[in-house]
């Protein structure tokens, strides 16, 4: 059998079961009802090239060349349509959709006419090459060359703004587009009567499939891995039924029979055990989505009554409200003091939830880090000196340069340290430094506190994780504070380690920040209202 | 004496707010929603608004934009107070013509009383 009547047949016949798969997995979502539609295209256009090659008289042949073009005419407008929608402009191009969409229905109207194909003529080995009618060139210029370079411009312009897996989506699909209609397009000089390029059109479609289901598998397409699964299964099965059924001998249909049944019955568990894992990991997502909402919630909501505590234990300090008798002046401080620390919880709270979610915003300005760590240290004073504790600051004799950052989340981040300093250290006090070299500003903070065992070392920059020193010690402290402060300092592409010398011998904070600044912003927030 | 409106729907804080500024001198109306802001604004003419942006039924950038058409009202300054904390809020509210923005659960009303007569001078 000839290679063009095998490679067309089997490309139709994948093309609609690939189709299928991907439509019957979410038939509402436009992604896959328009990539169904395009593969049914590109099933009608092979399918119909497999009869065609087959017949031996002009007239039949002229039929199912018709045939074959009519599946050509409708590719370009599901392949615009489907690109469209992987980049999410299916509605801002919508004009230029409903052009292509009734430039096609024209087309199709007329595919069955002399306009379109006038006839079938011998072309190099070729018997019966279609022959372009005059509507023809003008399906080529509108129809199939300008909605397929149209559709790839929209996908180049877009991969140039995407990052990570969409990126690499647009990626295979460009590459899967240009292999499909690259190869479409050698079918056409032929249809002019031009012996010039070897007509490869039928056997690339294969390409594209691949393409496609490589882009399915490692950067779900069609958000659904185990399509691909399923497929390889539905294909294998369908090959091994028609082993079995045409087996020329008993014994051949037994063993062909055998291995049809077993691998029907590995291949459904085999899916049923993917589809378990997959809606398990889907679950596990939904929770952790849920969980750092519920965290983005409740701190928001915290946050009012919080304010009213601290509000009005301070207006009871500050005498606004009479004087204070002196046995509740002690008490009335601890309020005020206690709600500080929760709402200096809650902001770690909802760093980390905006961590969580991908939403942490970072707004970049010069800034002097110098002053920053002044700054830093007046915010704190208060607590050290309550605590009897000396502050330190060996401030540099020269001015640095001012450096791009995101001053609050720099400040957020060295005030976390400087309280966590403060926090663990009994007695003594901390020293803070500042150096730099070429590449970096380097802020040490040297407490004299209980010190970090050095196995647990790496573990103090964990969410929830406390030393063993401070959980024997202290009942404060939640264990989010250097988890927040090395995540913005990584944010701005800066380093945070620790040092110490084990317990009760004090610990050093290293962070260094990139005096130039290296940062990619991100954003993504939406302000809601409250509901009456 | 000075006029400063707060638009704030929790009664607690706002009653806090105008507790703190009679205090020190001003006299303090309340609001509990953009559209009585709005209409307090135009009758009252304050020197100064304090303006949440979590407000029931809209936002508190609303006020803002509302506030901007109305010729009476639109040189008024506003101050935010806010548990929100994220840039893009911030940006809305600058953007819509706030003088200042403040998150409440960081300061002491003394602070923000500070931060009143600052604008205000």
């Amino acid at each position: 059998m000839d290679f063009y009547i095998i490679s067309s047949f089997l490309n139709g016949i994948v093309a609609i079961l690939f189709g299928w798969f991907i439509f019957s997995k979410n038939w509402k979502n436009v992604t896959n009802w328009t990539f169904f539609l395009m593969n049914i295209s590109v099933a009608i256009w092979n399918l119909a090239y497999c009869v065609w090659f087959s017949r031996t008289d002009p007239v039949s042949a002229l039929y199912w060349s018709k045939m074959l073009n009519l599946g050509a005419t409708l590719i370009p407008i599901f392949y615009l349509h489907w690109s469209l929608s992987i980049i999410n402009l299916v509605k801002e191009k919508k004009n230029i959709l409903i052009f292509g969409y009734l430039f096609t229905l024209f087309c199709s109207i007329l595919s069955f006419s002399d306009f379109y194909i006038k006839s079938v003529d011998q072309v190099g080995r070729f018997s019966f090459w279609p022959q372009a009618g005059p509507l023809y060139s003008l399906f080529l210029i509108f129809g199939y060359y300008f909605l397929t370079i149209y559709g790839m411009y929209q996908l180049f312009k877009a991969k140039k703004k995407a990052s990570g897996e969409k990126s690499h989506q647009i990626d295979y699909v460009i590459l899967g587009s240009l292999l499909g209609f690259g190869g479409g397009a050698t079918n056409f000089p032929f249809m002019y009567g031009l012996n010039i390029v070897e007509p490869i059109g039928q056997p690339m479609v294969i390409f594209y499939i691949i393409i496609f289901a490589l882009a399915t598998l490692r950067y779900h397409l069609f958000e659904i891995k185990i399509i691909l699964v399923e497929f390889f299964v539905g294909i294998m099965s369908v090959a091994l039924a028609f082993l079995f059924l045409f087996s020329p001998t008993g014994m051949l249909k037994l063993v062909s029979g055998s291995v049809f049944f077993l691998f029907v019955l590995f291949g459904i568990y085999f899916i049923r055990i993917i589809h378990r894992e997959i809606a398990g990991k889907e679950e596990a997502e939904r929770i952790s989505r849920l969980k750092t909402e519920f965290i983005s919630i409740v701190s928001h909501q915290l946050r009012t009554p919080l304010a009213a505590i601290r509000g009005y234990a301070d207006m009871i300090i500050k005498g606004d409200y009479g004087v204070v008798p002196d046995g509740l002046k002690s008490p009335i401080n601890y309020i005020h003091d206690t709600s500080i620390s929760m709402i200096k919880m809650v902001n770690n709270l909802l760093s980390i939830s905006r961590l969580e979610r991908g939403k942490i915003e970072l707004k970049i300005q010069e800034e002097n880090v110098l002053k920053l760590i002044c700054d830093c240290i007046k915010d704190v004073r208060l607590a050290a000196k309550e605590k009897k504790l000396y502050l330190k600051y060996n401030k540099p004799k020269s001015e640095y340069p001012l450096i791009k950052m995101d001053a609050e989340k720099i400040k957020h981040a060295l005030t976390n340290i400087l309280n966590n300093a403060i926090l663990y250290t009994p007695e003594g006090g901390i020293t803070i430094k500042a150096s730099k070299d070429k590449t970096f500003v380097t802020i040490e903070i040297k407490d004299t506190g209980v010190g970090i065992e050095k196995d647990e070392l790496e573990k103090v920059f964990l969410s929830f994780s406390r030393g063993k020193g401070g959980r024997e010690l202290y009942a404060q402290g939640t264990g989010l504070g250097l988890y927040v402060a090395k995540s913005f300092i990584e944010m701005h592409k800066g380093k945070i380690r620790c040092e110490s010398r084990g317990k009760g011998k004090g610990t050093t904070f290293y962070i260094q920040i990139p005096i130039i600044s290296q940062i990619s912003l991100r954003q993504d927030f939406s302000l809601p209202t409250k509901k009456s | 004496m000075n006029k400063i409106l707060i638009i704030e729907d929790e009664k607690i804080l706002a009653e806090m707010y105008k507790f703190k500024l009679e205090k020190e001198g001003f006299q303090v109306f309340n609001a509990i929603d953009v559209d009585a802001g709005v209409e307090i604004a135009k009758k009252e003419i304050p020197n100064l608004v304090i303006l949440d942006m979590l407000l029931p039924k809209e936002s508190g950038v609303n006020y803002l934009i509302k506030a901007k058409a109305i010729k009476s009202i639109s040189s008024i300054p506003v101050l935010v107070l806010s548990n929100f904390d994220d840039v893009e809020t911030k940006k809305k509210a600058f953007e819509n013509g706030a003088k200042d923005y403040m998150i409440k659960s960081n300061h002491d009303p003394h602070e923000i009383v500070d931060r009143v007569k600052q604008l205000l001078s």
